[in-house]
């Protein structure tokens, strides 16, 4: 009987906060101020919920006075572009593994491989010293067009992510705008 | 009652992801929200600015993945909410008597009232909110939605992702709890109307009857 009254009071009580804001439904209402009319216990509970949330609304309605302070913003832009810097840029081994979790695979192995055969068959060094405008080409034409195909002549431009089946000898140059880590991430908003 | 945090008002809010104008427009819009649940949550306003920044750095971070058909609102309360409760279980924030803005905003509320009567509702307010710095993170959570934000218990429980039944229990034991801290606190023991004879301690009590 005992626990039959205590679940009877729990229950009823659960919902004291909400009789106190007049946010339950008619029928409840009714129940609880019923049982709060016939129960002691819970009509104390009752008296000082109402005084509780008073000064609960007093403090929160102080509280949205408040205003957040100057420069939020100047902080998480920085946080943002620190946030676009660590993974935009990330190690060679995280875009490997990007590369790999994403399937591209190929992009990554085949111009390896390919750099290994011509490597070790001394065509690699016929191919990219024929690159290389000063050292055997002479025709203005294809010095032009060689030009175009590689504006960038820095050590790190060399071909990454093309495929070089497709394109043998062609070296990408090397854009410091364009994001490597991931090609599924965002793009960059300009703020 | 804050009008944009309850989420109603702005379904479609999500800025675009490549538009950095959009994204700083979004984040004016709802930092106040964010940093007042942050506030109300840690009462250390340097915490809640760090808060903020976190918060809104991760809905930039997640920007292309979130609905933008659903309101940011929830969304944002409910990372505020989590970061807070990571760093109060971290740490033991004091509890601090009342912050200074507070106060001032008090003062300034209300300027007629008698020194006397002012330094009552401020000893009420240091106790309600030494009581609120011992709550549990999680019911502090839903004080400071109920309260502050004005939500209903399902709007709670939707921003908590909790059950409706666990956000209505948190609710009634965290105003137990503070129930029984102002009635320990000498200060403010007028205040609140002291319990009736015979009525029992605890909101299980009735189970020893």
């Amino acid at each position: 009987m005992s626990a039959l009254f205590a679940t009877a009071c729990r229950d009823r009580r659960e919902a004291i906060v909400e009789l106190v804001e007049g946010r339950l439904a008619a029928p409840e209402e009714t129940d609880v101020l019923a049982h709060v009319a016939a129960c002691a216990a819970c009509s104390a509970m009752l008296a000082d919920t109402v005084a509780l949330t008073m000064h609960l609304r007093r403090l929160a309605q102080q509280d949205r006075q408040v205003a957040p302070p100057a420069g939020g913003w100047a902080r998480l832009r920085a946080r943002v572009m620190a946030h676009e810097l660590r993974h935009r840029r990330a190690p060679w081994s995280v875009r490997l593994a990007t590369l790999f979790a994403q399937g591209g695979l190929k992009a990554v192995v085949a111009p390896l491989v390919l750099l290994v055969v011509l490597a070790t068959s001394g065509a690699g060094v016929q191919l990219f010293g024929a690159a290389r405008p000063e050292a055997t080409l002479t025709d203005g034409a294809a010095v032009v067009r060689q030009a175009r195909l590689a504006p960038d002549d820095r050590p790190g431009a060399v071909a990454h992510g093309a495929a070089p089946e497709a394109m043998p000898g062609l070296r990408i140059a090397h854009d410091p705008q364009r994001p490597t880590a991931d090609p599924a991430a965002p793009p960059i908003p300009r703020f | 009652m804050v009008e944009s945090s309850t989420g109603a008002a702005d379904p479609a809010a999500w800025p675009r992801v490549d538009d950095g104008a959009a994204f700083a427009a979004f984040y004016a819009r709802h930092e106040a929200v964010v940093y007042r649940t942050a506030l109300a949550m840690t009462r250390d306003a340097s915490i809640a600015e760090e808060v903020v920044t976190d918060t809104f750095l991760r809905a930039y971070v997640a920007r292309a993945t979130l609905d933008p058909e659903r309101s940011p609102v929830p969304w944002l309360q409910k990372v505020a909410i989590n970061l807070c409760v990571n760093r109060l279980r971290r740490r033991r924030l004091p509890s601090q008597p009342l912050d200074d803005v507070t106060a001032h905003a008090m003062r300034d509320r209300d300027p007629s009232r008698s020194p006397e009567r002012m330094s009552e509702q401020r000893e009420a307010m240091d106790a309600l909110l030494a009581g609120i710095a011992r709550l549990k993170p999680r019911q502090r959570a839903v004080v400071v939605l109920r309260f502050l934000h004005d939500y209903s218990l399902a709007q709670i429980a939707e921003t908590l992702d909790e059950p409706l039944g666990t956000v209505k229990s948190r609710l009634h034991s965290a105003v137990y709890a503070l129930r029984e801290d102002l009635h320990a606190d000498a200060r403010v023991r007028d205040l609140v109307p002291a319990p009736r004879v015979g009525a029992v301690a605890g909101p299980d009590a009735e189970v020893a009857q």
